[in-house]
Order: C-alpha cells, then structure tokens, then sequence
C-alpha cells in the first residue's frame, strides 16, 4: 500500500508532512524543492488532522491521529514513518467524570522557546495540553479548560477547537491561543491565568450575541510583539501583544479565509488564501490565488503563476499552509480537492506536490538540520 | 461567477451534469464526447446531490438543491442553466405533524416506463416521492413511508437515504428500491405494498457495534467494518 521507500533525510533535505482525512502523506526534497519523493498513505482510512516535527537529538514525526476504533490520540515515528508508536490506550485525555471526551487534535505546536522537548496539543473539545517528553504523554493545561469564559463558547461548524498556539519566541510565559468560535486568549504566567485578547476584532455577524471566530493566528518573525490573524469575519495585525487589532483586509477580495502564514525570518510578510464569503467558501470567480504582504498587511499582491486559471473551486483549510525555514521561503499548502501546492519561491511560482489525495486537513514543513 | 456562457445542445449532443456539495457543473460535447465546454457553477454554496434529465416536449434539468436557508428542493431549468425555478416554499414535504423533516434530496429518477412525465425521488430520511408534472410537485409513497420494518431501519454514516430506485421496463407496477443502510424492497402493485427483497443474509460480525450492514448501489447487501467506511 506504501507508494514509496523509506525516506533517509539528509542535512539540508525538505520534509513535507500532510493529514488527510484518511491518512498521512510524506513528502521529501532537497533544498531546491523540485523534485519530492512520497511516503504513504500512513494510518491509512484514519484521519490525521495534525502533524508537526520534533528536532533535537533524534528526528521524530508527531501525528494527530484518529483511529475510529481507539479515538484521537498522539502517535509518533522515530525512523521517518517507517515505524509508528500508536498509544491506543490514549494519551490525551480529559478528566475522568467530567463529560468531555477527545473529539480530534487539531494542532501540535513543536520548536518554541518553551524547549525542543515540549509539545503543546490544541484539541476539540477546547483545550491545551502540553507534553514535555517529545509528545508521548500529555496533560491539560486546567486554568484555560476551567476558565470562566468557558460556558459563553459557542462551537463553530468544525467543533469547538483550539487550533492556533502562538508562544513568544524570547519569553515562554507568554502564550496566545485562538478557539473556534470562541476568541483569542493570552497568559503571561505560563499558563496559569489567561485573558482575552480580542480588541478590535468584529464579532460573528451571524450569531446574535456574539462570539469571536478566529482562524488563525501567527506571529511575526522579527517583531514577537506583533500577530496576524485569518478570523471568520476579516483579517488582522496586532502591534501590541494582541491589546488590540486592527483590520488588515484592505486590498485582498474577501475578509473570510482559514489560514494565515507568517515568514519564517523577515518581519511583515505573510500569505494568506482568501474565499468567497460566507455561504460559498470558494475561490473568488473560480480563481484560487495565494495573496501575500510584504508590509504586514498594508498592502497586498495575488500570486497564482502555476495554480489553476479557472474553475478553481478548492478550499484551503486553517492547518493546511505553511512556510519552510529556508532562504527564499518554501510553502506549502493542501486543498479539500486532495492537491498539495509548493513554491519555492516565496509564493511568486506553484507546483503541484500531489494531485489526487483525500482531502487535506494539515501541511507542515521542516527542513533538516 | 459562470464560467462559461449559455449552453445550446444540439441533438446527438451529451450534458453531463455533476453536483457537488458546494454547487452544480454543466458539461457539454458533441456525439465524440472528446472536448466538453462546462457551465457553472449553479446554486453556488449549495449542497447539490442529485440531478437527472427531464426530456419531452421540452428539456429540463432538474437538481436536488440544498439550500442552508431553504433547505432541500427540486429546482429545475428549461434553457440548460441558463434559469432556474427555485421553489424555495419546498416541493417534497413530509406530512405535517410528524417527525419526520426533509435533510436531502438524494436521487432522482426519470425517463422510467412510467412516463416522461413522472419523476421519482429519493430522500433522507428514508422515503420515495413521486411527481407527475416534471418534478414540479411531489407527493409521499405513503405505504413506503408507513412500513412496518421502518423502526428497523438504522441510517448510515451518510444518514438514512433511499437512493436507489429501478422500475421494470416493461412493467411499471414493478418497482426497487434501495435504503442505506436498511436493505432492499420490492413492489409489484405500483407502491400499494412493499415487501423486503429476498437476498443474501447479511452477515452478523462478531462485535456488531462496530459493523454496519447495508446495500449498496447495486443492490448487493455488505456487512462493513466501521474503520474501513467512506
């Protein structure tokens, strides 16, 4: 059922990590990024709506995987997919009595300044857990899961998911998480207190009384005071640690999109992927295009050399774009029409990676170090 | 938002019609069927999971829409796309009172030997509606809808839909129907009466909650494992 060899990544090389709704792709290039090789499907029939890496002194690939049979959970490769540990016995779970179960991981954060051994886990239903053994166990972060705010969250059409975690890159006390359809909050103390953080930001124009739907957030990579964020109802920056934003849409063809990418190393450029609100969740005219600011979101260009023309009608979901830490940037992105798109230039050129997938849930990248 | 421009068929000319959960395609090509010209998308955003052709004195195409505001429908176009009636009051309706409340419109059925005229649909929940007026107006297969087995019968992952409808050719009295994941019934006397089509046995697994029995499109009964379901 493998469609390819083991992969044997070298210093330099570029792993491209995709969750489908019914399993795990592994893509492999070296730094030019032309030419990738596949592995997979993995956990094939399950889906996989995270994945992230784990450097440190071994390679380890994280999936967030959901086995119909076991539920959600962790699992994890230490040879590059070839062999994959399935705690099927769960190892994020919530408290025994309290009604909550696992629905899906939605996002694994790996590589902050919290260390290369610490893994944090943005689940459905909302909630952050945190591993500091290379994602093999995990435990909540109960301050955020107790939190008064917690009635007043409304879940989205996708579940009521924890999906962005931002943690600062010089003061790991400081974190940022963003719920679907609930808000953005911020902790200074390490998680133990959280506040919202959600200044300036419209409320969900179709649920009276109203909460905040936020898509994703990502921060800028010279300036850690300064975040983006793709939210239901339109696109921000904030300057100042989230105590308020301001409306970066201006010049893009829809307020409505999934996912924001900020550079790996130059501050103020970010992509994004807009569709046509709100109803359609399309395109606009058919024609998917890749937008991206060099000026932290004053102003905006469409890249669309390589993507379709015409009768484009994919979406491009929260988890399913990403930038590589290579000069010039590689990006990644996956469609619910099964195609995975790269550029190795910034965004100015795409190929298709893969045409025919299930429909992709996740992309992530890392280049080998 | 249409990509293309009026569609103009031409006799020995092939439509294909493609719905898709966020609106409906139109193809077009001549008798080769080696370059088709496409229009759409129609009832952009809409969840569209049934269409069928309507000939006669004049063409139509009908689609079964879901609207999030309206709810499920058969709309139809006499000029190819071009127009569409939209009968957002709703065209198949479950009896008043019940429970029972339209999710989709999940086949529809035409050019049968009941007529050019006579369209048949089948929906979720589990239940056929017939039209006379070209998909106009539908009424409920009552004695279908009223089955004693109906308490049996368990939805699927895809909900519980009847999406399989066979008339005999010749005999029109003689109809099929098919209902994930419920099983197979017959009529002989033009939907007076239903009786379960005899078939193979559906395997019982050993740990039946995590098995599933239905039927498939062609009629053939499977017993399915969960993990391996679409």
């Amino acid at each position: 059922m493998n469609s390819a060899a083991k992969l044997s990544p070298r210093a330099g090389d570029v792993l491209v990590m995709v969750g489908t709704v019914k399993g795990a792709f592994l893509f492999l290039a070296d730094r030019n990024r032309r030419e990738f090789k596949m592995s997979g499907p993995h956990f094939l029939g399950q889906s996989v709506p995270s994945v992230a890496f784990v450097g440190g002194v071994a390679a380890r690939i994280l999936v967030g995987n959901k086995s119909e049979h076991w539920g959600a959970m962790v699992s994890w490769s230490d040879d590059f997919g070839a062999n994959w540990n399935e705690p099927t016995e769960g190892n994020i779970k919530f408290p025994r009595g309290g009604g909550d179960a696992l629905n899906s991981i939605w996002t694994l954060e790996t590589e902050t300044a919290l260390g290369p051994d610490t893994v944090l886990a943005g689940v459905d239903p909302a909630a952050l857990f945190r591993s500091d053994d290379r994602g093999e166990t995990f435990r909540l972060n109960e301050p955020l899961f107790n939190h008064p705010d917690r009635p007043r969250w409304n879940p989205g059409f996708g579940g009521l998911c924890l999906h962005s975690i931002v943690v600062h890159p010089q003061n790991p006390k400081r974190m940022y998480i963003g719920i679907s359809s609930a808000g953005l909050y911020r902790t200074d103390d390490g998680g133990e207190t959280w506040t919202t953080c959600v200044n300036g930001l419209r409320v969900h124009p179709d649920v009276p009384g109203a909460t905040l739907c936020p898509h994703k957030l990502r921060i800028d990579a010279e300036n850690p005071s300064r975040m983006y964020l793709q939210s239901h109802p339109g696109t921000y920056r904030t300057d100042n640690e989230g105590r308020s934003w301001i409306s970066i849409e201006g010049g893009l063809p829809s307020e409505f999109g999934f996912p924001m990418v900020a550079h790996p190393h130059r501050g103020g450029t970010i992509w994004t992927f807009p569709l046509t609100a709100d109803a359609y969740r399309v395109p606009p005219n058919g024609q998917p295009k890749v937008w991206r600011s060099r000026d932290g979101g004053a102003s905006w260009e469409a890249l669309s050399r390589g993507l379709p023309e015409r009768d484009g009608y994919f979406t491009v979901l929260r988890e399913a774009f990403c930038a590589d830490t290579l000069d010039p940037a590689g990006l990644y992105f996956g469609t619910r029409g099964g195609q995975v798109y790269a550029s190795n230039d910034e965004g100015d050129s795409w190929r298709m990676l893969a045409e025919f997938l299930p429909p992709v849930l996740c992309v992530k990248t890392v280049a080998m170090e | 938002m249409n990509s293309a421009a009026k569609l103009s068929p031409r006799a020995g000319d092939v439509i294909v019609m493609v719905g898709t959960t966020k609106g409906a395609f139109l193809f077009l090509a001549d008798r080769k069927r080696s370059e088709f010209k496409m229009s759409g998308p129609h009832f952009l955003g809409q969840s569209v999971s049934s269409a069928a052709f309507v000939s006669g004195a004049a063409a139509r195409i009908l689609v079964g829409n879901r609207s999030e505001h309206w709810g499920a429908m058969v709309s139809w176009s006499d000029d190819f796309g071009a127009n569409w009636n939209e009968p957002t009051e709703g065209n198949i309706k479950f009896p008043r009172g019940g429970a029972a409340a339209l999710n989709s419109i999940w086949t529809l059925e035409t050019e049968t030997a009941l007529g050019r005229d006579t369209v048949l649909a089948g929906v979720d929940p589990a239940a056929l509606f017939r039209s006379d007026d070209r998909g106009e107006t539908f009424r409920l297969n009552e004695p279908l809808f009223n089955h004693r087995d109906r308490p049996r019968w368990n939805p699927g992952f895809g909900g519980l839909c009847l999406h399989s409808i066979v008339v005999h050719p010749q005999n029109p009295k003689r109809m099929y129907i098919g209902i994930s994941s419920a099983g197979l019934y017959r009529t002989d006397d033009g939907g007076e009466t239903w009786t379960i089509a005899p078939g193979r046995r559906i395997r019982r697994t050993r740990s039946p909650s995590f098995g599933m029995p239905l039927v498939d499109r062609f009629g053939n009964p499977w017993m399915i494992n969960r993990e391996q379901s679409a």
